[in-house]
């Protein structure tokens, strides 16, 4: 399991993009329960973009002022499971919830559940994941898309692969080899 | 860059950019350019102005410096060229550059005198073929193996052939996900310690997941995609593993 405290101490930029392709449930939720302590005890804010089922999960086994910090978005809702996955809007709306957390110049992190309805699908993935790139590196903060493995096919990996900096599985974080490498 | 030893060739061998384009069923305007250093010959055409002026094909490809990233050639020709052994997982989008790596895969083998099998589609094995340049010199090296063939025994052929060979380049293409992992085997690792063997594991990017795919990485230190060849970031986890021991529960 990787357990990913992300923190100054490991040399990763506070402001780093991962890409994190999980397998099995109980190692995800591991990790999501430590990617928030982490952040708690960094002092930031954390927006989840979650299944509500995982989330009410992990998030008893913090106290109630740790949950303070913590701010749930339902990841059908955030990402439109029943309208159609459009970009635009998916991005505004992001940019709505984190602006006033900015605004604040409270540090911030996210975590999102990446789901899909391929049925009411709009736009590419790899065109959503490209903006939501640039905007966790001009807001300058720390962010993981979590996707279920057996949902993505490996073009769609290798497509993620080129946009975010991190790649980390149940087992591993590492640096993605393909990061800024251009389309294929 | 300028592709002075291109220009020396055609000189030498006294025919104009026009002729020369005539010849190799291109626009003056393109062999212009390509001489120019301007834009770089897709494999056909560097086959068909190699033939033209009698030399290597290959020949476009090595005169050319590429990226390095990481310590091995990023562009895929440079690679196929320096690196003589290792295991490469290819997952493909297109179509058309799969068919193109595979062609440069072979020619890179004959000019290196090496043996090389491919096992492919009836489909994909007749688009190989039709990019490859004629003659003896090409096909003596170059071997295929249609994976459609229901009597074949694939396993034995691999076995035989590894066995049979000291150097040698191996394409694979298995278009069905559920096979892919077989070679993930240490059956192989003795080959590939043994002998100079050069694997291509290639399948389509569509039909695979993620899941699958990460296994593969574990075990295949290059990824090769479209475009360009890196070394897996799942393998070599010593150097490549960020932080390995920092449980906090």
């Amino acid at each position: 399991m990787t357990n990913i405290q992300l923190n100054n101490h490991i040399g990763i930029e506070n402001f780093s993009h991962i890409f994190y392709l999980y397998d099995d449930i109980q190692c995800y939720k591991q990790n999501l329960l430590s990617y928030i302590k982490t952040g708690i005890s960094l002092n930031q804010h954390m927006v989840i973009i979650e299944d509500h089922i995982i989330y009410n999960e992990v998030v008893q086994l913090l106290s109630l002022e740790e949950q303070l910090l913590v701010h749930f978005i339902d990841n059908f809702t955030f990402y439109r499971y029943y309208e159609g996955f459009h970009i635009e809007k998916i991005v505004n709306h992001f940019a709505s919830i984190l602006n006033p957390l900015l605004s604040q110049e409270l540090k911030i992190r996210t975590w999102a559940n990446v789901i899909w309805n391929k049925d009411l699908f709009i736009n590419s993935l790899e065109e959503f994941e490209e903006k939501a790139d640039c905007c966790v590196n001009d807001l300058r903060i720390m962010s993981v898309c979590a996707y279920f493995s057996s949902s993505l096919n490996v073009n769609l990996q290798t497509a993620m692969m080129k946009n975010h900096k991190y790649l980390m599985t149940d087992e591993e974080f590492v640096e993605s080899t393909l990061y800024n490498l251009g389309t294929s | 860059m300028k592709k002075e030893w291109l220009i020396r060739i055609r000189k030498a061998k006294n025919l104009t950019q026009d002729k020369v384009a005539t010849l190799a069923f291109i626009e003056r305007s393109y062999y212009s350019q390509i001489e120019s250093g301007k834009r770089n010959p897709s494999l056909n055409v560097a086959c068909s102005i190699a033939s033209v002026l009698e030399f290597d094909p290959l020949y476009f490809f090595q005169n050319e410096s590429s990226p390095i990233i990481n310590g091995i050639p990023n562009q895929i020709s440079e690679f196929f060229i320096s690196v003589d052994k290792g295991f490469v997982l290819y997952p493909y989008e297109s179509h058309d550059k799969y068919i193109e790596h595979a062609a440069a895969f072979l020619l890179t083998s004959v000019s290196k005198k090496r043996d090389s099998l491919l096992i492919d589609s009836t489909q994909n094995l007749l688009l190989i073929k039709s990019q490859l340049p004629k003659g003896r010199k090409f096909t003596r090296y170059i071997h295929f193996c249609d994976n459609g063939d229901y009597e074949l025994d694939l396993m034995s052929v691999l076995d035989e052939y590894i066995n049979s060979q000291k150097t040698t380049n191996l394409w694979i293409n298995l278009e069905t996900p559920s096979t892919v992992g077989f070679l993930n085997k240490e059956t192989y690792q003795e080959a590939i310690d043994k002998k100079d063997l050069l694997l291509i594991n290639a399948y389509n990017g569509d039909h695979v997941s993620a899941k699958l795919h990460i296994e593969m990485m574990r075990s295949f230190p290059y990824l090769m995609t479209d475009s360009e060849v890196v070394y897996s970031p799942l393998t070599n986890q010593e150097k490549r593993k960020i932080y390995p021991t920092l449980y906090k529960f």
